[in-house]
């Protein structure tokens, strides 16, 4: 990728900068600000998720029932999940894709900046519905992030209909963002930015943005039979009635398995723009990720039951979906090795993002690992919706997606707000989180292989001592995040002066934009050779 | 588009396959990218996922069989 | 051992553990062939992860402690390289044939249902399982029977503290044995690891399993898909007995059936009646309708002082014995003996202040049941 700058041009001050007051934020068609909003609307959740999780954790300390009753942490489970995975993880990266896109494709703001603007404030509404079924007469969601039917159409407590609404909204808000996100990188690149110029983090991000697109009107189909079924008399998951329990599963995954992907595809666009960056090296097989990026993207559409192995799929469902699972191991294979090979005779510094960065590369291949050994079928009837499960896609969804996310916030934080955050502070964050992580999580390895189910508010006596572990490892890992918001508020706020480049090896055009980066850039297009 | 090939079809298939395998010589990739409409190796694209299902299905068919099932 | 020696404080303030197989990392390599194959797959594809993980991470390691700018090291300009990217998308994919082969292997044997010698039904309820012996005469539920009072560390907890039931699943060792799983509210999932059989039970569908157990011995599982409040509470036992000791057991059970139809002919007074009652309640009634018989707010409706409890006398039998549609109220009627249901209604119209003084006699309700 040779973004050799001719020039800078595109700084140039119009004479209208931001709205003043409060109207600045619900009326802004402004890319950058967007963006903020949609931080730190994910920051918030990712802390009220992450309460949830520490109940849950709380309770688990020790065997028996002692803060919370069966319904209660039910509730919980299905709250943190939801939380977490839709108002944590993708609004963080719809609005890391708001800053960053347009200022790496030398485009002047988002290509539909008032959709942009509706898309962020649907989500507030949806989330606040959402949690307000936890005060309503017999309780939230608790039938799990994955409401498998009939538990949540005739079994399920009455607030499901608030949530199936708040499902709606939540799709309709990633829909419009991704099609922004498609608008604005297939129009608004700048002159010679061509496709196979693009960062990766654009590249992935397209890709997720059509994964979304693909997939987000699935589920919002799934939640509409739901409510058919509730209240409108149709048998669609009931069997008494004629329907199909089963067939809600497959409708289900066949969002849910692309919808892991769209949580982890911009994490490795994030990471492939890090590891450069701190190796003081280009990126090693560019082309070869962008496939392997499309290659994931097109497997993720072909392996959706591999969540469904104990249904009771016909043999040839369950060898089809075994050796399609097992085949994304070669393409997300690609990309770990690339990224080692961008390491080796590197000339590598480790820096905040750089440590999240390598943490992210070494936890996400073990989060692989025990993907692969989730793949092979006859294993997995031992392994499936055991801990050892919860102990998979939260070593690729916390030290993966969360982690690529506070790797971008700190490798950006300089350029947004002019500012070094703290150094010291910032690595402090990263290794108390690493730690966390890693007692909360790989103890439950053990757990879910010894024989413990997920879901349960109460365990026997043999899981006790590694759910004590998991447990210190939880609030350890929680607690170190009020660093991660202290470190940002005061990054804002003050610091030492950053640098147009911020860091030695930085590559890209955001890197030639003034720090703090002006309300408008790019007015005029940037010529790239 | 300026000089389509004879064999252009196989060629965009075998690009294809380059992408879903996800290597390719650079001289290649540079040569798909400044010929050819984008629209020929999308259509290729998605006859070789097509193509890609029915193998994994033959394979289990193979397996099967086999297996004296 | 140094992270025992850490842990030392923590194990202290957990009650009454026993020592033995605390630590336990891995999966059992179980009690039939199938299960050691299943391990021995564990295993290898462990191995392969581990592999893979020592040649991957050791090259990242190797670089970041070599090649940091700290040590001087220069930034060298290679970023691509054909032959090398081939091969490292080749080789993993060679080792996923390799592993595929034996995956393929096991899973079809897996799936072979055919010539058993027994045929279960399991029937998932909320919260306990129903197992029937087919063509054998013999239908049982199997609950939780660990007491209310551990649960809420009111008392020391027992050595199979939720993993012990009230009846056991019986089965005979060497012969082949099919489950058909299905059930009768929402999806749950029966696991045994020794028996390495997973399998959901789902409403309208029947699955199936086998397993040949080996060894005689007791077993135990926990249903793996949530199932509601209950789902931590609802676990499997598996008693594998030699052959003659299970016929017996099939003939004692059979027994036992028929001894308890007697005892619905008998005369049962109120107190009788309610102790009795109260038992049942507890297993049956209270993971709902609560111990107290308080209920759930906006859940499951309070007993105590309800218009049900306190009302008609038939109508109250009729919603225990069929059930109320549309929510979580099961249809008792199949599921308890008439002096068992008897014995529930009269302890529900006389306790928690509910004083009505009724008593239900097993007569009335085998009356209504016909």
């Amino acid at each position: 990728m040779d973004t050799t700058l001719s020039q800078t041009v595109g700084t140039t001050d119009h004479g209208h900068g931001p709205a003043k007051g409060l109207g600045r934020w619900f009326f802004t068609t402004n890319h950058k600000d967007i963006g903020t909003l949609y931080l730190w609307f994910s920051l918030l959740m990712f802390l009220t998720g992450g309460c949830m999780a520490l109940m849950i954790r709380a309770e688990l300390f020790q065997p028996g029932l002692q803060l919370v009753r069966p319904e209660f942490f039910n509730q919980m489970t299905t709250m943190h999940g939801l939380i977490m995975v839709f108002g944590a993880v993708m609004p963080a990266f719809v609005g890391l894709a708001n800053w960053m896109v347009p200022m790496m494709v030398g485009a002047p703001d988002m290509a539909l900046p008032r959709m942009n603007n509706w898309s962020f404030w649907i989500l507030p509404f949806a989330f606040s519905l959402m949690l307000s079924t936890l005060f309503m007469e017999g309780g939230g969601p608790n039938f799990g992030w994955t409401f498998y039917a009939p538990l949540s159409t005739t079994y399920a407590p009455p607030s499901v209909t608030f949530f199936i609404f708040a499902v709606h909204m939540m799709g309709v808000s990633s829909i419009m963002g991704a099609i922004n996100i498609i608008a604005t990188i297939l129009n608004l690149r700048a002159p010679g930015m061509t496709m196979m110029k693009l960062p990766l983090f654009v590249w992935t991000w397209l890709i997720t943005a059509f994964l979304l697109i693909a997939v987000m009107p699935v589920l919002a189909g799934v939640v509409t039979m739901m409510l058919m079924d509730i209240h409108f008399g149709t048998s669609f998951f009931n069997a008494a009635g004629g329907g199909d329990p089963v067939l809600f599963q497959h409708v289900f995954w066949f969002f849910g398995h692309p919808e892991v992907y769209i949580m982890i595809l911009p994490a490795f666009g994030i990471v492939s723009e890090i590891i450069p960056t701190f190796a003081r090296k280009r990126l090693f097989g560019y082309a070869s990720m962008v496939y392997a990026t499309s290659s994931i993207a097109l497997l993720s559409f072909l392996v959706w039951a591999h969540h469904m192995f104990a249904v009771g799929m016909p043999l040839a469902g369950e060898l089809f979906f075994m050796f399609a699972t097992m085949l994304i191991a070669v393409p997300t294979g690609v990309k770990v090795f690339n990224w080692v090979a961008t390491m080796y005779h590197g000339s590598m510094t480790f820096e905040t993002p750089m440590l999240f960065a390598l943490s992210f590369v070494v936890l996400f291949t073990i989060g692989g690992f025990s993907g692969l050994m989730l793949a092979i079928a006859p294993a997995d009837f031992q392994y499936h919706d055991t801990y050892f499960v919860v102990a998979h896609f939260h070593y690729v969804l916390v030290p993966g997606a969360i982690f690529s996310i506070m790797a971008g916030a700190y490798y950006w934080l300089p350029k947004w707000t002019g500012h070094m955050y703290n150094e010291s502070l910032g690595k402090a964050h990263f290794w108390l989180s690493f730690v966390g992580v890693n007692i909360t999580f790989f103890p439950m390895h053990f757990l879910g292989l010894a024989g413990m189910p997920r879901r349960i508010p109460d365990y026997a006596l043999q899981f006790a001592d590694f759910n004590a572990v998991a447990s210190t490892g939880a609030f350890i890992f929680g607690l170190s995040q009020l660093l991660f918001v202290y470190n940002i508020i005061s990054c804002i706020r003050g610091g030492e002066r950053a640098t147009d480049q911020v860091w030695e090896g930085s590559h890209g055009l955001e890197w030639t934009l003034p720090s703090p980066v002006p309300y408008h850039t790019f007015s005029q297009p940037p010529v790239i050779k | 588009m300026s000089n389509p090939k004879k064999n252009g079809l196989l060629k965009a298939a075998f690009s294809a396959l380059a992408a879903m395998f996800g290597v390719q010589s650079e001289r290649n990739r540079q040569e798909d990218f400044s010929s050819g409409s984008p629209l020929r190796y999308l259509l290729t694209g998605v006859l070789m996922v097509a193509l890609f299902v029915a193998s994994v299905i033959l394979l289990v068919r193979l397996a099967l069989m086999l297996a004296g099932g | 051992m140094i992270k025992r020696v850490w842990l030392l404080p923590w194990i202290g303030s957990l009650v009454s553990l026993p020592a033995a197989a605390a630590w336990d990392v891995n999966i059992t390599p179980g009690a039939t062939a199938i299960s050691r194959e299943v391990y021995d797959l564990h295993m290898t594809i462990f191995w392969i992860c581990v592999a893979i993980g020592v040649v991957v991470f050791g090259v990242m390691f190797w670089s970041i402690i070599h090649h940091r700018k700290s040590r001087g090291a220069e930034a060298r300009n290679f970023h691509e390289n054909t032959a090398v990217e081939i091969l490292w998308t080749l080789i993993p994919f060679v080792i996923l044939i390799a592993m595929a082969i034996p995956a393929t292997a096991t899973l079809i044997k897996m799936y072979d249902n055919t010539d058993a010698d027994i045929d279960i039904q399991v029937t998932g309820y909320q919260w306990k399982w129903r197992y029937q012996y087919l063509g054998q005469d013999i239908d049982f539920f199997s609950s939780l029977t660990t007491p209310n009072e551990q649960i809420d560390n009111e008392a020391p907890k027992g050595e199979n503290y939720l993993l012990e039931v009230d009846h056991p699943l019986v089965l005979p060792v060497g012969k082949k044995i099919r489950f058909l799983f299905t059930a009768n509210d929402v999806i749950h999932s029966w696991w045994v690891p020794d028996l390495a059989v997973k399998k959901d039970a789902i409403p309208g569908f029947i699955n199936e399993s086998w397993a040949i157990p080996e060894e005689s011995g007791i077993y135990r599982g926990q249903c793996t898909e949530l199932c509601g409040r209950g789902h931590g509470f609802m676990p499997i036992v598996v008693e594998v007995k030699p052959q003659a000791e299970f016929e017996q057991w099939l003939a004692d059970t059979r027994e036992a059936t028929v001894a308890q139809a007697a005892s619905a002919t008998e005369e049962w007074s109120l107190e009788q009646l309610i102790e009795h009652g109260e038992q049942v309640y507890n297993t049956t009634c209270a993971a709902c309708h609560q111990a107290t018989g308080q209920g759930i707010p906006g859940a499951f409706p309070a007993l105590a002082g309800s218009p049900v409890a306190l009302g008609d006398i038939d109508a109250h039998i009729n919603i225990v014995l069929h059930g109320k549609a549309g929510t979580a109220m099961q249809a008792f009627g199949a599921q308890l003996n008439a002096v068992d249901l008897a014995a529930v209604i009269t302890y529900e119209r006389n306790a928690w202040g509910n004083d009505t003084g009724d008593s239900v006699s097993p007569q009335r309700i085998t009356e209504l049941q016909q």
